[in-house]
């Protein structure tokens, strides 16, 4: 209970991004990782990155370079050091 | 003054920091597997979608075909034509709307099958959600879909090719996804397409050529089918050529059901 009091903002953040690769405009996914990324360091970014290229990609398996994985990799990691600024205040 | 300093990371960084590179090194390993095995785990993930989806869907007809989200205006019409009948009845009304619906792209996709051999196939995936210009549809491997076939719509406008298949599902790119070019030709002037995705392109023809809203426009790398249709021109006496903007002439949110044909 005490997860998800703390955890609530990123646990919705999260569903709503998974969601969104299924039924909404990717935009909103994307939001949602940028939103996740700055906030916290979450591995859930790269899940919804994964599961966006798993769904979508065109072409055989290998054939064309998973961006949003790509994109969610380098969007934790390239926004730990602002995250931890701004977590550290 | 005594000045220290001392680096102690926030709580939890150093396991959050652990736990990204252990999923990072996942994400890798996952995508190994997916091409060692040949889409085995994304052609799941795109079954489930494609049940999820029809589930959604079903549930959602049932639920609008009782007129549960219909304006006050038209809940206080319907209810007073529908007043004498039973509730079972207004059920069947709405689901006959539905299936009436799908009746009639059916029948316009069936003089598209006396002319030329393929599948019909529904559309089961939200054609918005792609950031690559592609959706999915219920028809695979399994129903004779191979890689590079045509995906029609009832009008014979080619939308897109299938890019990769399922055993029930294949994965259609349109022939607009966003930052792809095709070749076009439009009254008989040869030009180059930029997709934006959502069935719209755009493209510069010569101002030579005389160009109005509505002229069809034909693919060559698509057997000369056609793609879509002129939606607005934009001519500047300053250029020596005019913007011309294409687009499908269905939404391709609105469509049900698709035609897929081997590719010639």
């Amino acid at each position: 209970m005490s997860y998800l009091r703390a955890n609530g903002f990123r646990l919705a953040l999260s569903l709503a991004g998974a969601l969104a690769v299924f039924v909404a405009p990717w935009w909103v996914a994307v939001v949602c990782m940028l939103f996740l990324s700055l906030r916290y360091p979450a591995w859930e970014v790269i899940g919804i990155g994964l599961l966006m290229d798993f769904m979508w990609l065109p072409g055989a398996a290998g054939s064309h370079l998973p961006f949003f994985a790509l994109s969610g990799v380098a969007m934790v990691w390239l926004c730990a050091p602002l995250r931890n600024q701004l977590l550290r205040q | 003054m005594r000045t220290s300093f001392s680096y102690r990371p926030p709580h939890g960084q150093g396991s959050g920091s652990r736990r990204l590179l252990a999923v990072t090194a996942l994400v890798i390993v996952l995508f190994i597997i997916d091409i060692i095995s040949g889409g085995k785990i994304r052609s799941q993930l795109r079954a489930g979608e494609a049940a999820l989806s029809g589930l959604v869907s079903r549930t959602w007809s049932a639920v609008t075909g009782t007129g549960i989200f219909s304006t006050r205006a038209s809940l206080e019409a319907r209810n007073r034509s529908l007043q004498g009948e039973l509730a079972q009845l207004e059920e069947r009304a709405g689901s006959y709307d539905v299936l009436r619906e799908e009746n009639a792209q059916l029948r316009a996709l069936l003089n598209l099958a006396g002319q030329s051999r393929g599948v019909t196939a529904p559309i089961v995936s939200s054609v918005r959600s792609s950031p690559y210009g592609t959706f999915l549809i219920g028809a695979g491997a399994n129903d004779g879909i191979t890689r590079g076939s045509l995906v029609l719509t009832a009008g014979e406008f080619v939308v897109g090719t299938v890019s990769d298949t399922g055993a029930h599902t294949a994965t259609v790119v349109e022939a607009f996804a966003p930052g792809a070019s095709i070749d076009g030709v439009l009254n008989g002037a040869a030009f180059v397409i930029s997709g934006s995705g959502g069935g719209n392109g755009e493209g510069k023809v010569p101002r030579g050529i005389t160009v109005a809203a509505g002229d069809p426009v034909f693919a060559p790398a698509f057997g000369q089918r056609a793609i879509g249709i002129v939606g607005a021109v934009a001519s500047s006496t300053a250029s020596a050529s005019q913007e011309v903007y294409i687009r499908l002439p269905v939404n391709l949110a609105s469509l049900q059901f698709i035609y897929v044909v081997p590719a010639r």
